[in-house]
């Protein structure tokens, strides 16, 4: 399968203009269309699991083609350890939320255009491996957000969708800036031309002109932070997040969480630290502690929220904290934490916003404090949030707790004597996300019903087998890479071994 | 290389066909059958086409015989790619132009006589100011183009937005000529020549003194930053594009604005500059009796960029906050200038190439929902998503197109113009102008917002279609394809543009010898 990654991109996209040229009021054909366009990829991803090679740092399922000749643009795609395991996410966590949005009351045809279209964009993100070709799917994606945000989403979605919008795309230009001077200053040695291609570009010995200088280096990598960490979102650039979530339908919030924040991560595993890998040693510092108070930030906030998907969205801002951690001790055990808190965060926080959807499309509100009782009405639902709320509290034997401990162990071991006092600081992110999450539990489904808010709620009904068919594979996972987690290990170690040798080689 | 008279013609075929369509339109509307109704458009639309074609065929002409330029009339007057390109610019403009203006009904309720006569006329003026090498025909060329375009702007006769802005207009127009004019007196004054190479050779020779450029630069800059609306000589442009007919304003923002930066390109870098090695024009070219015009114009630049960008911020009519995002496009195109290399200059040809397809469909757009029963504010568009999909999708294109986002051909464009100041160790100016689009998002976004995130119907039943019927329709077509298809393979189009500067650039200097 030559074309693997090819199609899993662009067979979204097929869909996408499929379901365009259709006839009005077709409404269960175009869910048809949509689940299959996004089954397709889902059921690729099983060759790829398969053919992917766990031994190699090197690119696999390479595809490579001029583009644009005259500005030696290609069109350049493969995975390695870094990216397989995110397309592998994007995959699932679509494909589910196809399902989560199968209710979706108006404009069906536009909808499911539109997040085809933003699958596209999402996995050409991570199979890119020409930084133009990188850059202009960053920023397709952009587009159908601002519309599904925009129009299906909460009370406040105009000026969530434009906040986003704006906030990602000022980080993006910036980043194009830094696209240009590389291109300018990088000589492929191979060809002599300039070049976008990603492994030639962290090439330091193909380096000349302002590159040399140390100034300019430090404002390209903080250009590229910063354009990476909006999206992150990483303190203080975090504000949209709550805003976008909070508004946006919950299988939008899904992909926000699950896929989206991920790209800032794997953006600055990718682009940032590779091309500049002395400056990654210089700001590693920097980043540990930007992910300490992301960790701890984070959750002093969740625990502040009345509103359950703000509380929600506000436990990413402190999980993506960890990877940020793990990422600046710049040891293997930490980047590996790092991917494997990426890959945690992406499952569980999916089964929390799927949860806080349910509950959502029963009594039109998500106010903890207006709840009560609710184990006795629902208990297979609460089950399920039981799950997910452990999953993220980071309970040994679920994914989330790996990921952590990861991140700690990796911490610790850094040569960086920072670290060490950031990690014991970073626990303290264990402690606050046990308790905001048995706080909400406690207060949301235990105890005594609500006696003000009773009677909006007589009709709550359980879970139904739709919702519970997003949940199971996802909580099945969890599940799994929280008791074993070699699997998912495998993919990523080789890949992460030799970014971390890589950059170790270029002390600040 | 010089020809004879019957040669010199040959290579004139487009502006030919053009005048002569001009005169049969006149013909026909003073003497032909009386119930002519749409048949002087048709004419027009066809002798433009005609035209169109005439400018492809010597583009290739041009190609095949290796000649990258050829001198008319005394040097007065240059056939070459770049002066090809501008026609051509213009000459689809002008296309589309005449074929909006067939179905609005209140340019056929003015006399359509009197409009295709005064579009064809702005359009050979555009044509002369891609191809003068002489001060003189470069003044004749720009009034040609500047006074049918006064009477444009006011030709909604009784209509007081319409002759406000015929008034504004010339007013300002007449002040920034008359600079300009001032200007050209104190060159021909400093070269004792009109020629531009004769200028060229002058300035070369180092006799001027500062002083004498500085003074004539800045009243050369007024006239010339008045046709493309550079600030600070700004301020006509939002009256004027808001009261002037929509075809007019979309006539204004286009081909008038692409000949201004293709006289602007031709003087500056003929008189001003020249190229680093002798002989290759499309690489670096060095600034001659440097008084910092570069950073002048690089302030520029900037200056109009931001004051486009921050002013539409507050318009709620469509048509002004296009009128403010052309004043931000000029900003983002005299980047291309400010570089002094044939890398920037083929990023302004490129840009210019892909600007007019989206800026024509935005106008477009604007002129479809007017005809068809909406109004001109943002607020008229709420809902139009719904209404009318296909043209709300358009539009939504065109806008985001104009903020330079992928995959659409503004981007590619605005991609060509940092990159080539980049490149050129302007860093700081391309940070500037990648922040200022990024903002520019904002005011773009409102009018999307208004037509897919307000008047959302709540029942199928509430909509109420806006159609916009086959002609605007496919017009529409013809401008979206563009913008797409150059924003995913732009290589023809880049292939065009740097063969275009490449293989001639504007006129350089040459040894005297070679004047016979």
């Amino acid at each position: 399968m030559n074309h693997l990654l090819s199609l899993m991109t662009f067979v979204p996209l097929l869909g996408a203009l499929i379901i365009l040229c259709l006839p009005k009021g077709k409404d269960e054909l175009v869910k048809c269309i949509a689940a299959c366009a996004a089954g397709v990829p889902l059921f690729l991803s099983f060759f790829l699991w398969k053919g992917f090679d766990r031994t190699t740092a090197s690119l696999q399922f390479v595809e490579k083609a001029d583009w644009i000749p005259m500005f030696n643009i290609q069109y350049s795609m493969g995975v390695d350890g870094i990216s397989v395991i995110m397309v592998l996410l994007t995959a699932l966590i679509s494909f589910i939320c196809i399902f989560a949005s199968w209710e979706i009351g108006k404009g069906v045809k536009g909808y499911f255009a539109l997040f085809l279209l933003l699958e596209t964009g999402m996995m050409g993100v991570f199979c890119a491996m020409d930084f133009f070709l990188f850059y202009v799917f960053w920023e397709v994606m952009l587009l159908p957000m601002y519309f599904l945000i925009g129009i299906w989403g909460g009370p406040r979605k105009e000026y969530a969708a434009i906040k986003f919008f704006m906030y990602t795309l000022v980080g993006s230009v910036l980043m194009l800036v830094v696209m240009l001077v590389f291109y300018f200053n990088v000589t492929d040695p191979a060809t002599g031309k300039h070049t976008f291609d990603l492994l030639v570009l962290r090439n330091q010995d193909a380096r000349s002109g302002s590159l040399m200088l140390e100034g300019v280096r430090d404002l390209c990598f903080l250009a590229l932070f910063v354009g990476f960490a909006i999206k992150v979102p990483v303190f203080p650039f975090h504000t949209w997040l709550p805003d976008a979530h909070v508004e946006a339908p919950t299988a939008i919030s899904v992909i926000l969480a699950g896929i989206l924040l991920k790209m800032g991560t794997y953006g600055l595993f990718r682009i940032a630290f590779p091309l500049l890998p002395d400056m990654a040693n210089k700001y590693a510092t920097f980043i540990g502690v930007l992910g300490v108070i992301n960790i701890v930030y984070g959750a002093l906030c969740a625990m502040a929220q009345d509103d359950l998907k703000k509380m929600v969205a506000y436990s990413s801002v402190s999980h993506m904290g960890y990877c940020l951690l793990g990422m600046g001790a710049m040891t293997t055990a930490g980047f590996n934490g790092a991917m494997m808190q990426m890959f945690g965060h992406g499952l569980v926080t999916s089964m929390l916003f799927l949860c806080v959807g349910v509950i959502y499309e029963r009594v039109h509100h998500r106010w903890i404090s207006r709840f009560g009782g609710l184990a006795t009405m629902v208990p297979v639902y609460t089950g399920f949030v039981t799950f997910a709320f452990f999953a993220s509290l980071g309970l040994p034997g679920l994914v989330g707790f790996i990921g952590e401990a990861m991140c700690f162990i990796g911490g610790w071991q850094s040569v960086n004597p920072v670290f060490q006092k950031l990690t014991i600081f970073a626990t303290l992110g264990i402690l606050l996300g046990a308790a905001f999450h048995l706080w909400a539990l406690q207060r949301m489904f235990l105890g005594e019903k609500n006696k003000i808010y009773t009677e909006q709620y007589h009709h709550v009904t359980e879970i139904n087998g739709r919702e519970i068919f997003c949940l199971i594979p996802l909580a099945i996972l969890v599940l799994a890479a929280g008791c074993y987690p070699q699997p998912v290990f495998d993919l990523m170690n080789v890949s992460m071994s030799e970014l971390q040798s890589f950059i170790a080689h270029y002390p600040k | 290389m010089q020809l004879g008279v019957v040669e010199n013609l040959s290579y004139l075929t487009p502006e030919i066909i053009l005048t002569v369509t001009l005169g049969a339109v006149i013909v026909l509307d003073l003497g032909g059958p009386k119930d002519k109704k749409g048949l002087v458009a048709r004419l027009a639309a066809t002798g433009l086409g005609a035209t169109l074609l005439m400018v492809i065929l010597t583009y290739f002409e041009l190609e095949s015989k290796q000649r990258s330029r050829v001198f008319l009339f005394a040097d007065s007057f240059v056939v070459d790619p770049f002066s090809m390109y501008f026609k051509l610019v213009a000459g689809v403009c002008a296309f589309m132009i005449a074929m909006f203006a067939a179905k609005v009904r209140r340019i056929e309720a003015h006399g359509e006589g009197e409009f295709y006569p005064l579009l064809l006329v702005t359009t050979l003026g555009i044509f002369l100011m891609a191809g003068v090498t002489d001060l003189v025909g470069m003044v004749v060329a720009i009034e040609t183009l500047s006074i049918p375009s006064y009477i444009l702007a006011g030709f909604y006769k009784r209509d007081r937005g319409s002759s406000e802005a015929s008034l504004k207009y010339v007013l300002y127009g007449a002040t920034a000529s008359g600079s300009m004019l001032f200007g050209l007196s104190f060159l021909y004054g400093l070269a004792g020549t009109t020629s531009f190479q004769g200028i060229a050779t002058a300035m070369g020779s180092g006799r001027a003194d500062i002083l004498s450029i500085s003074l004539m630069l800045g009243l050369v800059l007024i006239g010339v930053g008045f046709k493309i609306s550079a600030a600070p000589f700004h301020m006509w442009t939002p009256d004027v594009y808001e009261g002037s007919p929509t075809v007019v304003t979309a006539f204004l923002s286009t081909a008038s604005k692409a000949g201004g930066f293709a006289i602007l390109i031709r003087l500056f870098y003929s008189i001003l500059a020249r190229p680093e090695v002798a002989g290759q024009p499309a690489g670096q070219w060095i600034p001659i009796g440097d008084p910092g015009w570069t950073s002048m114009v690089a302030v520029i630049a900037v200056v109009t960029m931001t004051i486009g960008n921050l002013a539409a911020y507050k318009q709620t009519n469509v048509k002004r906050l296009l009128a403010y995002s052309s004043i931000a496009h000029a900003g983002y195109l005299l980047l291309g200038f400010v570089v002094m290399h044939g890398s920037g200059l083929m990023a302004m040809l490129f840009y210019i190439g892909t600007y007019v397809f989206m800026n024509l469909g935005a106008f477009l757009c604007v002129i479809a929902v007017s005809e068809n029963g909406g109004g001109e504010e943002i607020s008229d568009y709420r809902g139009l998503g719904w209404r009318s999909p296909f043209l709300a999708m358009c539009m939504a294109a065109f806008l985001f197109s104009l903020t330079g986002l992928p995959p659409l051909a503004g981007f590619v464009g605005k991609v060509y113009l940092f990159a080539a100041l980049v490149e050129h160790g302007w860093v700081w100016l391309a940070v500037v102008a990648a922040l200022n689009s990024a903002v520019s998002l904002y005011y773009y976004v409102r009018v999307v917002k208004a037509m897919y995130l307000e008047g959302i119907p709540r029942r199928e039943g509430d909509v109420v279609p806006l159609r916009i019927g086959s002609h605007f329709g496919i017009m529409l077509f013809l401008c979206l394809l563009p913008t797409v298809i150059f924003g995913i393979y732009w290589e023809p189009l880049a292939k065009l543009a740097t063969w275009s500067v490449g293989a001639s650039a504007p006129v350089e200097a040459r040894p005297a010898a070679a004047h016979k």
